[in-house]
């Protein structure tokens, strides 16, 4: 049986389908509730906290964030951290966001990341992976560049992302070889909500594509020639989303997501080629990964209202309200594009629990799925 | 900034209870993030032992063969021992292939024995992540049930990774060590046989491994 639609046909179908409902419920596009431009300066936030990010590790470290720094509008988040656990990892990782370039449409954003991963344990991709790790040693550095234009008081948003990995990878048999390689992807957000860091009304779309890298930048050199390499392939990634917020009392918002991914080239390969994985919390990171993948959430929000201004030593902010959820969401993958990506799905429920600052949502939720118990200690809402 | 019209200032104390409650909610969720990624225990550990099952070893049935074990240029980085009476040997029978060993004595007629064979693969780096992704990729591709994993010891004191898999009566092993600076060996054995995979002349190769 084919797939009734293509993945583009799709998503086109969910735009229209989201254009169409959304005046139903409310004006479209809704009103901002603020711009993300007009934050408070110097919002900031220390987290000295166990981290716990599943299919990664549990860490202990620091996660630090501060908005609109001198009223520049550049934000900024560093986080060091290191594994508890047996996964052995450590971490130090910085992020720009919101540098102004010479217009004001246009910002850059920079991130670097240096990871060590002494006994990182990832999972086999493909639709029948076992629950069965396999552990990684590797150290590496990671450098993202970010140009993005922003129209429309951010309901239009285009990214450029421009990456480079230095370290080293491992071939079909585990074995280790060195790669420094460039990867690019671009990415489209028309963001029709009511707020940019917390909605509670409007839909969003998502439309992202890997695209051909640069071999030599600024970021670097890659390293030629290595025929051992299987990054070195010619696959397209699409990934395509669209999320939906629906306030259903005074502070109660129902939130759903649904996300299609697919990867384009080497139809005729033995390797299974990954086009993504659904974000299952219930799961750790990558439990489920193959060439087709499909991802629909379903989450319920009751906020608390504070309005409190937060003024300590580790947080300095207004603690607009703390957050209750509860969520569930179903995935699958598969490397055909039939309707075996219904067919026996993979189910993950929680609850959790969020401080929703003004630029930043802290969160902290409790997963479950037929593998067990997932918690995660993060930044940002889910979708 | 104007906050959203939609959420009224709540009193004090009406909000300083909901903070407390999750608060209290934060921290249960806290506690139990311990359990969330609880590391998988290894179910195998220790020394191999002498094996059970099979044909006695001492005396040799036939010869006591040396090979060398060699790293991905060919160069020795250690050496492997077989009794030529049980095992025969085929050096880098295929591409990618250190060397075969086939249970002569099966070949010869003898079923009780078991049809065991040993394939000797070069390894780089740490060991248990070819063994591991060899026993996903078998449990995920070819329909096996990964039993069990862990570390054991060799009787020359190398440390080994194992993975037991089963499909039906056939039984599959992988062994990995490394053997010397970063380059090691893997041992894929293979018999549709129960229990031949421990038998004495095999576990009298795998404690013969060295650097």
């Amino acid at each position: 049986m084919s797939f009734p639609l293509p993945p583009r046909g799709t998503a086109l179908a969910l735009l229209l389908a989201g254009l169409l409902a959304a005046p139903c419920a409310f004006a479209f596009p809704p009103e901002r509730r603020r711009q993300y431009e007009d934050r408070s300066p110097n919002e900031y936030l220390v987290v000295p906290a166990v981290a716990s990010l599943p299919g990664i590790g549990v860490f202990v470290g620091v996660i630090s964030s501060v908005s609109n720094i001198a009223d520049s509008k550049i934000d900024a988040a560093a986080a060091v951290a290191e594994s508890i656990d047996n996964t052995d990892i450590s971490l130090q990782a910085l992020a720009l966001r919101e540098v102004p370039l010479w217009r004001p449409w246009l910002s850059l954003e920079y991130q670097y990341a240096h990871i060590r991963l002494g006994n990182f344990q990832t999972f086999l991709p493909g639709r029948d992976s076992p629950n069965f790790t396999i552990p990684i040693t590797a150290e590496f550095d990671v450098q993202v560049v970010r140009p993005v234009l922003r129209l429309w008081e951010r309901r239009v948003s285009l990214f450029y992302t421009l990456a480079f990995f230095d370290g080293f990878s491992f071939d079909e048999n585990g074995n280790e070889y060195p790669v420094r390689r460039h990867s690019a992807s671009t990415d489209l957000r028309l963001d029709f909500t009511d707020d940019v860091v917390n909605p509670r009304r409007g839909v969003r779309f998502h439309v992202g594509s890997t695209l051909n890298a640069p071999r030599h930048t600024f970021l670097g050199r890659d390293r030629l020639g290595d025929a051992n390499d299987p990054t070195e392939s010619d696959v397209r990634v699409e990934s395509y989303e669209v999320s939906g917020y629906l306030p259903v009392a005074e502070h109660a918002v129902l939130a759903a997501d649904l996300i299609r991914f697919r990867a384009i080239g080497e139809e005729g390969s033995d390797r299974v080629i990954a086009g993504g994985s659904p974000p299952l919390r219930g799961y750790p990171a990558g439990r489920w990964s193959d060439r087709y993948g499909i991802f629909l959430g379903l989450e319920g929000r009751y906020t608390f209202p504070m309005f409190r201004e937060i003024d300590v030593l580790l947080a300095h902010g207004l603690l607009e309200g703390i957050e209750a959820a509860a969520f569930y969401e179903v995935g699958q993958v598969s490397p055909r594009e039939d309707n075996s990506l219904y067919r026996d799905m993979h189910h993950s429920y929680g609850m959790g629990a969020r401080l929703v600052f003004e630029a930043i949502v802290l969160r902290l939720d409790l997963a479950f799925s037929d593998e067990g118990p997932q918690t995660h200690l993060t930044i940002d809402q889910p979708f | 900034m104007a906050p959203d019209a939609s959420i009224s200032r709540a009193p004090h104390a009406r909000a300083h209870r909901h903070a407390t409650a999750l608060a209290v909610l934060l921290a249960a969720l806290a506690l139990l993030a311990a359990g969330g990624c609880a590391p998988e225990e290894d179910e195998l550990s220790g020394p191999f032992g002498p094996g059970s099952g099979g044909a006695p070893v001492a005396p040799p049935v036939g010869t006591v063969q040396d090979e060398d074990l060699v790293n991905s240029s060919g160069d020795p980085i250690g050496q492997v021992s077989y009794d030529d009476g049980y095992f025969t040997l085929a050096v880098a029978p295929a591409p990618g292939i250190m060397m075969t060993l086939d249970n002569a004595a099966y070949v010869a007629g003898n079923p009780t024995e078991g049809p065991v064979q040993l394939v000797l693969v070069t390894i780089a780096g740490r060991p248990d992540t070819p063994c591991r992704f060899q026993a996903a990729v078998q449990a995920r591709d070819a329909g096996y049930t990964i039993d069990a994993s862990g570390d054991r010891t060799n009787a020359r004191g190398l440390e080994f990774h194992q993975v037991n898999l089963h499909r039906g009566a056939t039984e599959q092993r992988f062994w990995c060590a490394r053997v010397r600076a970063n380059t090691g060996v893997l041992i894929n054995g293979l018999s549709p046989t129960p229990g031949a995979l421990s038998y004495r002349q095999v576990h009298t190769v795998l404690n013969s491994v060295r650097p």
